[in-house]
């Protein structure tokens, strides 16, 4: 990977960049926030996110997703992921922290409840590691999943996150304290673009 | 075990914050200028914030106060002092304490003249022991940078064990290096 050499080569490197395989990454719209604040606050989606299993009254979180969208300064990002094959919308990802010296930043995401399973997620993640690395020059993106979210953990996996360790009993659900897996994927072991 | 007279929950308060060699007391105003002093020591920052850059007198003492203040629940802060002379000597807190989880986060500031002698090791050891016996924590954690064997060495002294590599996680004299997570958990815990 190197940087465009031409007016043609600048113009691909754009349109190609939140672009994947199944879902594109785009800006959020106003209209996918009733949905997106509904699968926050989805109990079953939570048992996979947040751990606590605490719906709060719709909209509560519309700011919230706003403010990780706005795609204002270097430091973060938020998009919506929409299915090329219909449109639709699919999930939601963010990327935040991201600092120098460290070049190191996390993310997250957030699928439609009825779309999982089906490789969307391992795609949208594909797709933000990409532009971590070659829009922000990040050397390291990290995330959190719960060690019981087996399907998530195998989907970073194909998207090229590699476990680095467990943070014992650090989540408490249903009753129980609960192990987070820490994953990461490094520039340098990055396999570059997601075909 | 059970603090069942007077007597007993007396004991306990009184030995609550007292180790072999330190003892952890409520933070003065007289401590924060050589413990911001401290902080910004450039033989000190390469191991607690892998940036070298020195602040202006000042600016650094806001945030001991507010740790030091003792104010919420959530989080503890002290002064370590020589039980032999009375000596400050660092200072050591827990961060982050909250329900469900029980989970907080220990750090620790040193003297760079007292390093190597065991005191650390001291003071994180009565740290835990307050986490565990005063805030019902379940389980306590830090994070060290890889490079800092002399730390990593007195964490797991006081019997904390490494959980994650997060690799490439810091940039320090001209390349990335390694930071761990280290944790001990009330169940592995040996008073």
């Amino acid at each position: 990977m190197s940087a465009p050499r031409s007016t043609d080569e600048a113009v691909r490197y754009g349109e190609g960049i939140l672009v994947g395989a199944r879902v594109r990454l785009r800006p959020l719209r106003e209209d996918d926030l009733a949905r997106i604040d509904a699968w926050w606050q989805d109990p079953e989606q939570q048992a996979l996110q947040q751990g606590a299993i605490r719906p709060r009254p719709a909209g509560t979180n519309t700011d919230l997703f706003r403010r990780w969208s706005a795609n204002e300064g270097r430091a973060g990002a938020g998009f919506s992921v929409e299915a090329l094959e219909d449109g639709a919308l699919v999930g939601h990802v963010t990327l935040w922290g991201a600092t120098l010296p460290e070049r190191d930043a996390h993310v997250a995401i957030m699928l439609a409840p009825d779309r999982v399973g089906h490789g969307l997620g391992s795609d949208a993640m594909r797709v933000l590691v990409r532009w971590a690395f070659l829009v922000l020059g990040l050397n390291r993106v990290q995330l959190e999943v719960f060690a019981h979210n087996d399907r998530a953990r195998r989907a970073y996996a194909r998207a090229g996150f590699v476990e680095e360790g467990v943070r014992r009993e650090a989540a408490f659900i249903g009753g129980a304290f609960a192990d987070e897996v820490v994953m990461s994927v490094l520039r340098a072991d990055w396999a570059g673009d997601p075909g | 075990m059970p603090i069942d007279t007077s007597e007993a929950a007396q004991a306990y308060g009184r030995d609550l914050l007292t180790g072999e060699r330190v003892r952890l007391r409520a933070l003065e105003d007289a401590d924060v200028p050589a413990l911001e002093r401290w902080s910004a020591d450039p033989r000190v920052q390469p191991l607690q914030q892998a940036v070298v850059l020195p602040r202006p007198e000042g600016g650094g003492s806001a945030p001991i106060r507010d740790w030091g203040a003792n104010t919420a629940s959530d989080s503890v802060g002290f002064a370590i002092a020589d039980r032999s002379d009375g000596a400050l000597l660092g200072f050591v807190g827990l961060r982050g304490a909250a329900l469900p989880v029980r989970a907080a986060r220990l750090a620790i500031g040193l003297d760079p003249d007292a390093t190597g002698r065991g005191l650390g090791t001291d003071a994180v050891r009565v740290m835990v022991r307050y986490g565990f016996l005063a805030m019902g924590l379940n389980r306590i954690d830090l994070e060290v940078f890889a490079y800092n064997t002399r730390a990593i060495r007195a964490y797991e002294r006081a019997g904390f064990r490494t959980e994650v590599v997060r690799r490439e996680a810091l940039y320090a004299d001209g390349g990335f290096a390694d930071e761990l997570v280290m944790a001990l958990l009330r169940r592995e815990w040996t008073p």
